[in-house]
């Protein structure tokens, strides 16, 4: 907060003594300029992108490494998070996997959002049948749980990184698709979309120049929220053992081994 | 009769999103490429004689086209027959009957502790000091925003492995319920709290509870008797959303538990293309999800009558 913005609420606090006024005043200004919340967002964004360009800088050691004498060691100096079944260390298999969850989430968002633009955009600009049929069988998908849906996609085309995007991107689509056909209906009204095409626009031109662009915000909003959605199903479809297969690491993976190695070799 | 005419509607809606789950999977199984007898015979593997490959291809009507083969599966399943499961060979219904109770108690408690520490927390919380929603905020968001295996896998190593208070697997008993319904209540209380807190703070500013303060309620009283309904019916919405989906929930807390339930069952059937069960597991969350919301709209008029005239 700049000084102008302190007086400006010293002076708005009638009510209040002027010592009161200045220290609220002051600690109000302090937790604008670096609020702890948004400080630590910024630290782990800025490690996460370190980690998916230059792993090694993070984790000198080899992912891939595998040593039969290491297996299990329990967290300590030597390896910050211990060594799994095959004795790989954790830390160093975790941040090397997280440019390829970042890879999965971001793909599968987009994926999702563009069949979900596509389909939202039929809807909202197509008759009444087709807009009734598109949004029928959303709702059907919406019946279904996402990871379910997942699952299911999974259980037609097979696993694999691939196919685990594919999968996860298809959760995204009813959600992407309902947004984009209710923002096609107030937008296809609008009186510049009704201006180009008394112009004599194309249909095409008018869809994509004026009706596209203002419909697609606040999807484009729900997307960059959704990208942590879909690095977490990922994760989980993963963890399932139907995303990336195990020589390369993939962020979370080594958890569910974690989660059998810790019964079999507890303390 | 309104309310009767309601359910009716719902129900009939029900039954067609039911419809649309059945024919949107078999449609998708059919156009994607891969031999199902095949598969009934226990994948490329096993290597069937041709002979079993074409007694198979007859006895499932995998030789007709498509509509007959369609006709055919809806026709059983209005008659209950959900087909069989090409890897365990027993009827689809029995294998889902089977893991049934595990599941149904495991997301029941789960709900149960859910809405339980929703409704504590989000009222003892709504309209305090600004570092204690801060923090309650705070646990609300991480908590909803983590994957469910890493919240369970952190109940794991604290309560079963370093304290060895609970089972850490298995599907016998109380104690082995417990970790894993309080993974599931975990993922669902964030959201949830986040809702119904907002709400309530909304609702405490409104006139009526000065007025019910100024009768001479106290704070707990006015929150319990009269904020607390007037905030519930956005967050009984939600439930309603997330209760239905406690199923894919389920998936990863059975297998991180080692515990029995449809969540494995599905898990072992996308493994092994066992479709029929897929299918089966896929509708059961559809009529989870449409009776769900059926019961949420139900709810709405007995929080709040005026939703019957609205």
């Amino acid at each position: 907060m700049t000084a102008e913005g302190t007086i400006a609420s010293i002076t708005e606090a009638p009510g209040k003594s002027g010592f009161r006024a200045v220290t609220d005043a002051i600690s109000r200004s302090r937790l604008r300029g670096i609020r702890p919340g948004v400080a630590l967002s910024w630290a782990f964004i800025a490690t996460l992108a370190v980690a998916s360009l230059a792993p090694s800088l993070l984790a000198p050691g080899d992912p891939l490494e595998v040593d039969p004498t290491r297996t299990f060691i329990a967290p300590g100096a030597a390896h910050w998070f211990g060594t799994d079944e095959s004795g790989s260390d954790v830390y160093t298999r975790i941040v090397h996997g997280a440019g390829a969850s970042l890879v999965i989430g971001i793909t599968a968002t987009v994926i999702g959002l563009l069949i979900g633009i596509a389909v939202g955009l039929t809807a909202g600009l197509g008759n009444r049948l087709v807009e009734a049929s598109i949004m029928r069988v959303l709702d059907v998908t919406l019946a279904v749980p996402e990871l379910l849906l997942a699952l299911v996609v999974i259980g037609i085309i097979g696993g694999g990184t691939i196919n685990a995007i594919l999968a996860i991107g298809a959760g995204g689509v009813a959600y992407y698709a309902r947004i984009v056909r209710a923002q096609t209906h107030k937008v296809r009204s609008a009186t510049y979309v009704e201006a180009a095409r008394t112009l004599g626009f194309s249909r095409s031109k008018v869809v994509f120049r004026h009706v596209l662009p203002n419909a697609i915000k606040p999807v484009l909003i729900l997307a960059t929220i959704g990208i942590g959605g879909a690095i977490g199903a990922g994760a989980s479809l993963s963890f399932l053992g139907l995303g990336t297969p195990r020589p390369r690491p993939s962020g979370v993976r080594c958890s569910r081994s974690a989660a059998t190695s810790s019964r079999t070799h507890p303390g | 009769m309104f309310a009767l005419r309601r359910i009716g509607l719902r129900l009939l809606l029900g039954v067609a999103v039911l419809w649309g789950a059945a024919t949107l999977t078999f449609v998708a199984v059919f156009i994607i490429p891969g031999d199902t007898a095949l598969l009934i015979l226990g994948g490329p593997d096993a290597r069937p004689t041709q002979e079993a490959i074409a007694q198979v291809r007859a006895d499932y009507l995998l030789d007709q086209p498509f509509i007959v083969q369609y006709f055919h599966y809806l026709g059983n399943l209005l008659q209950g027959d959900l087909g069989q499961s090409y890897r365990l060979r027993i009827p689809v219904a029995e294998a889902i009957g089977q893991q049934l109770p595990s599941t149904a108690a495991l997301a029941g408690f789960a709900a149960l502790l859910a809405i339980t520490l929703t409704v504590a927390v989000a009222l003892a919380s709504a309209q305090r000091r600004p570092w204690i929603r801060a923090i309650v905020s705070s646990a609300e968001v991480f908590l909803a925003s983590v994957p469910s295996f890493v919240v369970g896998f952190a109940l794991l190593i604290l309560f079963a492995f370093t304290w060895k208070l609970l089972p850490s697997s298995g599907t016998a008993g109380f104690p082995s319920l417990i970790l894993p319904a309080a993974t599931l209540a975990l993922i669902l209380f964030g959201p949830l709290s986040q809702v119904l807190r907002n709400e309530l703070e909304e609702v405490l500013e409104q006139p009526f509870v000065l007025t019910a303060r100024a009768r001479g309620l106290s704070d707990f009283a006015v929150r319990i008797r009269h904020a607390l309904r007037h905030a519930a019916i956005p967050t009984v919405t939600m439930s309603g959303f997330i209760v239905g989906g406690l199923l894919g929930g389920s998936v990863i807390t059975e297998t991180l538990f080692s515990r029995q339930g449809i969540g494995g069952l599905m898990l072992a059937s996308v493994y092994n293309k066992d479709l029929p069960v897929i299918l089966g597991v896929v509708l059961l969350s559809a009529a989870v999800y449409v009776v769900v919301n059926l019961l949420v709209d139900l709810l709405y008029t007995s929080i709040d009558p005026r939703v019957v005239t609205a």
